[in-house]
């Protein structure tokens, strides 16, 4: 018969154990060999406590129903043990967390509901013997239940991974939980533009794989990875991170050793193992640079890399007009654009751009106006466009693509061209455009490749069209 | 019994197998009826914004190269004597072959244990990116910056017709279109007066898969490749007979589609649409072909760069058309140039007589494709692929066990060496590499479905979507692979 000093002296006897573990025992830092032997029966152990709970909670409920007539001294004793289990596992817990490679937050929050389950199951026996109110009992029942669903899901999710438990449930669980999936949430890719590479995928890396031994609560070997600042500051006999040259950097060498090796990060037996994609993009950040202030999208990305970064989510990085909000083109003004005889193509089933092919002088038709924000690609050779029609090229801002070969335009026309910031393709060949027409085309930047074959425009013009734009290709047919 | 069982009984008997075969052929007729009714009711496979056939169509993204141009080798042209350089191979020359080349593989026709065959060339770097290759191509040389090789293809086939199948349709067995009418089903075409898909052929013979190579399979005919020839009609059964106006026949041609036009109607056969198209083509084609197809038109500088001999069949010809007709528009150009099947069993199959004539025909020609497309700002839009259906082996060709008259190579479907310039491609890069005989690839294997993937992914198709339903499932071009190769667009 649990009596209720019995009770009591338990529950004192279960706090100042927790209290020694918590503030004492937990923080003095690492776990020792047998230490550690134990540590990994924490899985085991954590059996038993759960065991009794649940007993205890089936024996309450069958008394409350009027099944278990005899003396309810049963559910204390199961309560006692409860108790007695959970210190127990507390314990080695405690030890198995020291041996690191635990995200701390959770970790923390994992050993709280342990605690909880381990002290109110203890309370939980003088409540019912001294305090016995509905109330008070179905009360601390609901925190224990609690405590031990909640400090388990955390303790799966440290073993296991984020999406462990939701992984296969049906979608409307899914959709209820609101969990993110584990893919989509590791990086931070939805801006590319605006969130560096250090940011979006280097931390994400170090802080799930590196962090828990060489962050801000730790340091082994004096080596911080958890911020900027912290990686910059790190002097070693090696390099950290060589810019340019991952293979040479200390970073890369120590987490490329092969299984085993004694040097090898992280280290097998302790840490959760680092896999080879993230080494590839730590590879991929260290040869761009390793800069702290480049952007996703300011990068190149070769193509093994978009390989892995799209399985994380990262959508197609949209650039120059792909990146603008246009507006679809209007049908009406496509088909009254098409009825005057120009050759109308979308660029892509999704995009609102469209290539327009005119072999008479489609400029002056008002559809062509309507159209003029959505015109990417405009070819208007061998047709009787003058000099004078091609004002309308001011009116198309996202011309990414201009034909304007075997035309008897002489370049006067071409001044229009002065606000296509996007225009990449110019192609002048076997037209009149003569050499006053170098500096209307030498004005747009984004010029990439221009086509100047049997056109007005001399050698010494082309030469000083490849000095005002040289990024461009110049192709004059010789 | 009593009377209601007993009328139950009666009734029955009425009810016998005569009576139930007929209302069982009514519910099938009925079921009949449905599948007739229905292609009317289902999505259509074409662009449902035009019952045109033809009309252009969006691609699933941004293309980088609007026109294709196939210069395709028919014979398998040697790697070894082109682009290959094997060194070791020339150190090699008249060994036998070790036993471990040679076991577990099948030859189509060297028997028996063959010797080694040194290269029968002579190779050099060209351009910045220090391209090989050999004496046979000196034009082409020159512009060895402007392609990408793939220099570890490799095939399933090593018979010419099914590899050529292979190689075009995605399959070795007949029956399936060819890439040139995946590419007008996905993408219409462009110039309403030209077909969008011509094909140009050359040399001795035809390509030994015959017309399949360039035809629809199971895609509507509209789609199939049009040969239009150097010599005679351009195109076989265009032009009206003898004293049949055009006027009458425009008329004749808008009666018949009237009555084609009413059919479709009523039954909704996509092949209508096709029939009514192909008319309609054809009458304008009666016009266009003969003034796209007329290279006496141009000015002689450009026959003397492309070697041409207008009023015969040539090659160079051929790649003068293939300018001409890009520039009108036409999405997919074909050609074949026969004769490369250097086995030596005669001197035409020689490495040492033929093979060089056929560099020579080919060599000058193609460098001034490249350059014209170029220097006209074509080229960017233009994807231009050069290749055989497999390539040949390092050891010289035993024939029935003897050794061949004059120098040759057997067929050799495990690597071989292809080029893509143009549409997108990188300039002056190398992908794959074989080992030091050339026998095996050593890295960046590329299968003839991954060249289809990239020729689609190129012209602005996501080659699994690209899809068409036929006898119960959806088919694709690269049949249930390819992998677009990355490393070679820029």
């Amino acid at each position: 018969m649990i009596s209720s000093r019995f009770a009591r002296w338990n529950s004192a006897f279960i706090a100042i154990g927790l209290l020694i573990l918590f503030f004492w025992l937990d923080p003095s830092g690492r776990a020792s060999g047998w230490q550690r032997f134990f540590g990994r029966f924490h899985s085991a152990y954590v059996h038993v406590p759960i065991g009794f709970l649940i007993f205890g909670l089936v024996l309450s409920i069958l008394k409350s129903i009027g099944w278990l007539k005899e003396n309810d001294n049963i559910i204390n004793i199961v309560l006692v043990l409860t108790s007695w289990a959970g210190l127990k596992t507390v314990a080695v817990g405690s030890w198995l967390g020291q041996m690191g490679g635990y995200p701390p937050d959770i970790l923390f929050l994992h050993k709280i509901f342990g605690y909880g389950v381990t002290l109110f199951a203890a309370i939980l026996v003088v409540v019912r013997l001294e305090y016995d109110r509905p109330i008070f009992v179905y009360g601390i029942w609901s925190i224990l239940l609690a405590s031990m669903v909640i400090g388990s899901d955390l303790g799966g999710r440290m073993t296991h991974g984020d999406g462990y438990v939701t992984e296969y449930a049906p979608e409307f669980v899914q959709d209820l939980l609101n969990h993110p999936d584990p893919m989509a949430s590791r990086f931070y890719l939805s801006q590319p533009d605006s969130t560096t590479v250090y940011d979006g995928i280097v931390a994400p890396i170090f802080a799930d794989k590196c962090t828990s031994c060489h962050g801000p609560d730790r340091g082994k070997g004096r080596l911080r990875l958890h911020s900027a600042e912290a990686i910059q500051s790190h002097d070693g006999d090696d390099p950290l991170l060589v810019s340019g040259l991952p293979m040479e950097s200390l970073l890369i060498q120590r987490v490329s050793l092969p299984f085993g090796h004694e040097d090898q990060m992280p280290p097998p037996l302790d840490a959760k193992p680092i896999s080879h994609s993230d080494v590839e993009l730590l590879k991929w950040w260290i040869a761009e640079g390793a800069s702290f202030e480049a952007t996703i999208a300011a990068v190149s990305i070769p193509a093994p890399i978009l390989t892995i970064l799209e399985a994380y989510g990262l959508d197609e990085i949209r650039r120059g007009i792909f990146a603008l909000d246009t507006s679809a083109a209007d049908s009406s003004a496509v088909a009254e654009l098409r009825e005057a005889g120009a050759h109308i193509t979308p660029l892509a089933i999704d995009e609102p751009y469209l290539d327009v092919r005119c072999t008479t002088n489609c400029t002056e038709e008002p559809s062509f106006t309507v159209l003029s924000e959505q015109i990417a690609w405009l070819d208007l050779s061998g047709s009787d466009v003058t000099d004078e029609d091609l004002t309308v090229l001011m009116g198309l801002p996202n011309l990414t693509r201009l034909n304007l070969s075997n035309m008897t335009i002489t370049g006067a026309g071409l001044a229009s061209m002065a606000g296509l910031e996007y225009l990449e393709y110019l192609n002048l060949y076997g037209s009149d455009v003569t050499d006053d027409a170098v500096d209307h085309i030498g004005a747009i930047q984004s010029l990439k490749t221009i086509y100047l074959w049997q056109s007005g425009i001399t050698q010494e013009g082309a030469e000083r069209l490849s000095a005002l734009l040289p990024n461009a290709e110049i192709d004059t047919g010789r | 019994m009593n009377i209601y069982e007993e009328a139950r009984l009666r009734l029955a008997h009425l009810q016998t197998r005569r009576h139930f075969l007929k209302s069982f052929s009514a519910g099938m007729g009925g079921a009949a009826l449905a599948s007739l009714m229905g292609p009317s009711a289902m999505a259509s496979p074409f662009n449902s914004a035009s019952l045109d056939p033809l009309s252009p169509k969006a691609p699933h993204f941004t293309p980088k190269a609007k026109h294709v141009i196939f210069l395709h080798m028919a014979g398998a042209p040697s790697q070894l004597e082109l682009f290959d350089y094997k060194p070791l191979l020339a150190k090699l020359n008249g060994q036998q072959t070790p036993e471990s080349l040679l076991d577990g593989k099948r030859f189509a026709f060297i028997r028996g244990v063959p010797k080694m065959l040194g290269p029968q060339a002579t190779f050099a770097q060209h351009g910045e990116s220090g391209a090989w290759i050999s004496n046979h191509l000196p034009h082409f040389s020159s512009v060895a910056d402007e392609v990408s090789f793939l220099k570890a293809m490799h095939t399933d086939e090593f018979n010419h017709a099914p590899a050529q199948l292979f190689m075009y349709t995605g399959s070795p067995r007949l029956g399936r279109p060819s890439l040139g009418s995946w590419a007008m089903y996905g993408l219409g075409s462009e110039n309403q007066n030209l077909p969008g898909f011509v094909v140009l052929i050359s040399g001795a013979a035809g390509p030994s898969a015959g017309a399949s190579v360039y035809g629809s399979g199971f895609l509507p005919t509209v789609y199939q490749g049009i040969q239009c020839r150097s010599e005679g009609d351009p195109v076989l059964f265009l032009s009206d007979p003898d004293g049949v106006p055009r006027d009458l026949r425009k008329a004749s041609i808008e009666a018949i589609n009237t009555i084609n036009k009413q059919q479709y109607d009523e039954i909704q056969d996509p092949e209508i649409l096709t029939r009514i198209s192909q008319y309609e083509l054809a009458f304008r084609m009666q016009m266009s072909v003969p003034e796209a197809m007329d290279i006496q038109a141009e000015p002689d500088y450009i026959h003397t760069e492309y070697g041409t001999e207008p009023g015969e069949v040539s090659f160079a010809n051929n790649c003068l058309l293939a300018r001409r007709l890009v520039e009108r528009g036409v999405r997919f150009v074909q050609l074949f140039h026969w004769g490369w099947d250097s086995h030596g069993a005669g001197e035409s199959e020689a490495l040492t007589h033929g093979f060089v004539d056929r560099c020579k025909e080919t060599d000058q020609a193609m460098t001034a494709l490249i350059v014209d497309l170029k220097r006209r700002g074509l080229l960017e839009d233009t994807l231009i692929v050069w290749g055989g259906e497999f390539g040949r082996t390092p050891m010289l060709e035993n024939r029935t066990g003897q050794d061949n008259p004059f120098v040759g190579r057997d067929h050799h479907s495990d690597v071989y060496t292809m080029w893509m310039a143009g549409g997108g491609i990188k300039k002056g890069h190398t992908h794959g590499e074989s080992d030091e005989i050339g026998y095996q690839a050593v890295s960046g294997r590329t299968h003839v479905h991954d060249l289809q993937a990239t020729i689609l992914n190129q012209l602005g198709f996501d080659h699994k979507k690209l899809t068409f339903p036929f006898q119960g499932r959806d088919f694709r071009l690269t049949d249930v692979g390819g992998d677009v190769i990355r490393d070679i667009i820029s």
